[in-house]
């Protein structure tokens, strides 16, 4: 699932790149701090060897044979953060010397497989396998189960990727620029062969190698459990606000950034209110949104039984105290964002809790 | 000039000059986990001496090798290089490091190991940028070596388009742009065909001349004579033996038990007898 | 039916080999190949930029068109390049882009039973298999004309921290090592496989034969580590770098930029 140069435009690929950017800063600082000296020969082996298990053609159910990225392994293996540079580098050389994968694309497939691939593999490996044996079963199974979830979570971002670039990228004619498909095409066309072939030859590598070290060479699977005396501890602790200062930064200007969302023309697809069924502005922008097809006269039914269900606090992102909409929308992104962030360090507490 | 230090000592009023050891292991052990590898092994090697250390593979001489150079640390016991222990907190030290890995090199038996940069050219550079020379005394040195050797040709070639023969002359080659004044030498020879094993051999002994100290571990007995003025026989990480190659080499029961020789028998003529060879000897008979 | 040992035993002799031709050609003597590396880098890439930044298919047609002059005065043979490059590319790109023809809507242009050909269909997979080709064209020439070590060392211009280009430069080297432990490892299992396998025991000996050279690999990489402290490495790395650019490469440079500016100014 490597993407090609041509399919996504270059401000996507561009946004891509910007979003690799700082995790891979944060992957290189914490690598070099976990192994030192080692980390330079331990990465880039480790990539050659992963380029080379991605070359494999592994036997599936159905008697086809299908190819793995490996990013679970990698993660297991090297823990997330040296597995997302691992996987970047292997993608790297991959695109750039053997062509496989686009160059201006190369950002976007590492954000796909390397970085959402390795942190999701991670989390549901730690997640399912819990504080099991090194030997246990258990481990075989979340070992499958991060492989399987990973990659299908990559391709998915991949879908979206492709599925936006009609919409917002098409010529005079309507002719699309990128990759053709909206996300009603796209997401499904991604998501069908991952879910089958690619996705069980993920579980395939991923069990595979996890069950042969658990008998060959257990020592490899240490790091990523805990427990067990390990680097990988210094690794959580060793981790802060100063490493992760660069994720705060990245948010912080994202934030910053979204009063550009009023520069959108119209309407978002789909965000209509049922009164503008009858406004004539309003149908002319829902028309234009949807390939010129002309909206019904009036709004569904069940668009006009729902609507009134919920009222938001903070309805169009404008809260009703404030005039200037740039600054609502800043707000707004500040809550939405700040509600998440408190959803998740909730979490993370209850989690430490059970967990040493 | 002697490379070792010298000590003065007063001995009733009398000051005697006594050369200390360059290297001096003192009963050293190293464990792999479980496995130990060199048990309690003591030896000393002045400067401006050849040494061979023989044993089979599984003996500890590669290990012994990777404590001499400083690549490992001892469990117990030391071992100093001029004086100096080689510690871990000494090795982290910027400065006794350098000093240290530019007196003393280490070529490995798999050159893969060895050649890790993408062109011949960056493998010799790579040495003396670690120690931080200067651009133009780098590309002097470089293109000095290259022509010693006689691998000019390879410089900007990548190390998987090399043949057997010119990695190890390349990996000689990383190591002897420091100009160092000791080598180790683990398996020179190993997987090389009799020309280029000639060809390293020659090399090593025309540099080996003017007080360098060459420590070289092998399981070759073919070589010994040729490359060394003094051995140790190793066994199960212990020293069983030590003298003159030609001491050594006549015990052959102990060869033979450290797997160095077997026994085997083969036709003369019409007839069969039984013959005792060293392994990768080859021979002939009229 | 050709087992999975054979078909990758199959695509990683084809990855030797190709990069066995890609190094000799980027030392044989052509016209790119005499350009300085920073160059190239920055130019090759500025095209393959406009490539996907154009809206307009003549200028992505004419960048292609570019991408084949420099092809032929590097001596680099068009008919591997159809066999490398092209084939492949229009053969998947032109799977997934042949549907968007009738699937996008828009103004008809033709129509077969229920099928209709639209025309921002037939213009959308243009756009998709056309720059396709061109950024995997020019992508491909940078690689043929330019060793991959000069490549990485030029990464510099870009800012690449030093010990990216290091790592980059250190996994080139090693694919070749563990291409060749992978190749000694199927073919004696090729050798040594009687008869037809099941399934379990086929998918079983594929991730083991991974596990294997995954251990492997992590040894090599304790030993390389080893030999990098022998020589003095402490951590810090450095990089020689012998480029030195003459008349002709700023001209280059210059002819690069010229394109460039010509493509966009063409589609905005």
């Amino acid at each position: 699932m490597h993407i090609p140069d041509g399919y996504l435009s270059p401000a996507t690929c561009a946004a891509l790149y910007a979003g690799s950017a700082p995790f891979w800063y944060v992957a290189l600082q914490r690598t070099k701090r976990l192994l030192n000296t080692q980390m330079l020969p331990l990465i880039s082996v480790f990539a050659a060897a992963s380029f080379i298990v991605m070359m494999f053609n592994l036997p599936l159910p159905g008697g086809t044979t299908g190819h793995a990225v490996g990013v679970a392994v990698a993660a297991i293996v090297l823990g997330p953060w040296s597995s997302i540079l691992a996987i970047s580098i292997a993608l790297t050389i991959q695109a750039v010397f053997f062509g496989d994968g686009g160059i201006t694309a190369l950002g976007a497939n590492c954000f796909n497989m390397a970085i959402i691939g390795s942190l999701s593999a991670y989390a549901i490996y730690r997640l399912v396998a819990g504080r099991s044996a090194i030997e246990s079963p258990r481990r075989i199974w979340a070992a499958a189960l991060a492989g399987y979830f990973s990659i299908n979570l990559a391709a998915l971002a991949a879908g979206i990727e492709f599925g936006i670039q009609p919409l917002l990228y098409h010529d005079a004619t309507g002719a699309p620029l990128y990759a053709p498909y909206p996300l009603r095409i796209a997401i499904p066309a991604m998501m069908i062969g991952h879910l089958t072939i690619a996705g069980l030859a993920e579980m395939i590598i991923s069990a595979g190698v996890v069950s042969y070290f658990q008998r060959a060479e257990p020592s490899l699977l240490r790091s990523t459990a805990p427990g067990a005396p390990s680097s990988a501890e210094g690794y959580q602790k060793a981790g802060g606000w100063r490493t992760t200062r660069p994720l705060w930064i990245a948010l912080a200007v994202l934030l910053v950034l979204t009063p550009l969302g009023i520069l959108a023309v119209g309407s978002a697809w789909g965000e209509w209110a049922p009164e503008d069924f009858a406004n004539p502005a309003m149908r002319q922008q829902i028309a234009a949104a949807s390939g010129q097809a002309t909206p019904p006269a009036a709004a569904p039914q069940g668009l006009r039984n729902l609507a009134s269900f919920w009222t938001a606090p903070m309805p169009r992102y404008a809260p009703p105290f404030l005039k200037n909409p740039a600054f609502g929308y800043l707000l707004s992104a500040m809550a939405g964002s700040g509600l998440i962030l408190l959803v998740f360090l909730l979490a993370g507490q209850a989690l430490q809790r059970r967990a040493p | 000039m002697l490379a070792g230090r010298i000590r003065r000592r007063r001995v009733g009023g009398i000051t005697d000059v006594v050369l200390s050891a360059l290297f001096d292991c003192d009963r050293v052990v190293y464990r792999y986990d479980a496995v130990i590898a060199v048990n309690g092994v003591s030896l000393s090697v002045q400067a401006g001496t050849r040494v061979a250390l023989l044993g089979a593979n599984g003996s500890g001489k590669s290990t012994l090798l990777r404590l001499l150079d400083g690549l490992y640390y001892p469990d117990s016991g030391s071992i100093s290089f001029d004086g100096n222990h080689l510690e871990r907190e000494h090795l982290e030290q910027d400065e006794f490091a350098f000093a240290f890995r530019r007196r003393v090199g280490l070529v490995f038996q798999n050159p893969d190991v060895q050649l890790f940069n993408p062109t011949v050219f960056d493998e010799l550079a790579f040495g003396p940028l670690q120690l931080r020379w200067e651009r133009e005394r780098i590309l002097d040195r470089v293109n000095e070596t290259l022509d010693l050797l006689e691998i000019g040709h390879l410089r900007n070639r990548p190390p998987h388009r090399l043949s057997g023969g010119e990695k190890k002359r390349v990996a000689l080659a990383s190591v002897l742009v420091l100009d160092p004044e000791v080598l180790l030498l683990d398996e020179p020879t190993a997987a090389l065909d009799p020309r280029s094993q000639s060809q390293i051999i020659d090399l090593l002994i025309g540099w080996g001349e003017g007080n360098k100290t060459v420590i070289t571990a092998t399981h070759d007995l073919g070589l010994v004579e040729d490359i060394a003025d003094y051995c140790y026989l190793l066994q199960n990480g212990k020293v069983a033996s030590e003298g003159k190659p030609e001491q050594v080499l006549c015990d052959q029961a102990l060869l033979a038990s450290a797997n160095l020789i077997h026994a085997h028998r083969h036709y003369h003529g019409t007839g069969i007898s039984p013959h005792v060879h060293p392994h990768t000897h080859p021979h002939s008979h009229e | 039916m050709k087992s999975f040992v054979e078909r990758t035993l199959r695509g990683l002799l084809t990855t030797a080999e190709y990069a066995a031709t890609a190094e000799q050609m980027a030392i044989s003597r052509g016209a790119l190949q005499r350009v300085d590396p920073r160059v190239k880098v920055a130019g090759i890439l500025g095209l393959i930029v406009t490539a996907v930044a154009s809206r307009r298919l003549a200028a992505i047609g004419g960048l292609f068109v570019l991408a084949l002059i420099l092809a032929m005065v590097s001596r680099i043979p068009l008919g591997r390049l159809g066999v490398w490059v092209w084939t492949p590319v229009l053969l998947f790109t032109g799977a997934i882009g042949v549907p968007a023809i009738f699937l996008t809507p828009g103004r008809a242009v033709a129509a077969w039973g229920g099928i209709v050909l639209t025309e921002p269909g037939i213009r959308g997979a243009a756009f998709l298999i056309s720059r396709a080709e061109t950024a995997a064209t020019l992508s491909a020439l940078l690689v043929l004309t330019t060793p991959w070590p000069w490549v990485l060392k030029a990464l510099r211009i870009f800012r690449c921290p030093l010990v990216m280009v290091a790592i980059l430069g250190m996994t080139y080297r090693y694919i070749f090592v563990i291409l060749q432990t992978a190749l000694d490892m199927f073919e004696s299992r090729k050798s040594r496989t009687v008869g037809v396998l099941a399934a379990s025991e086929r998918r079983r000996l594929a991730a083991s034969t991974a596990g294997v050279l995954l251990s492997k690999s992590l040894l090599l990489a304790g030993d390389v580590h080893l030999a990098m402290r022998s020589r003095g490495f402490q951590g810090e790395v450095y990089l020689l770098q012998d480029f030195r650019a003459v008349a002709a490469d700023w001209c280059w440079l210059a002819g690069f930029a010229a394109v460039v500016l010509v493509a966009l100014r063409m589609s905005f």
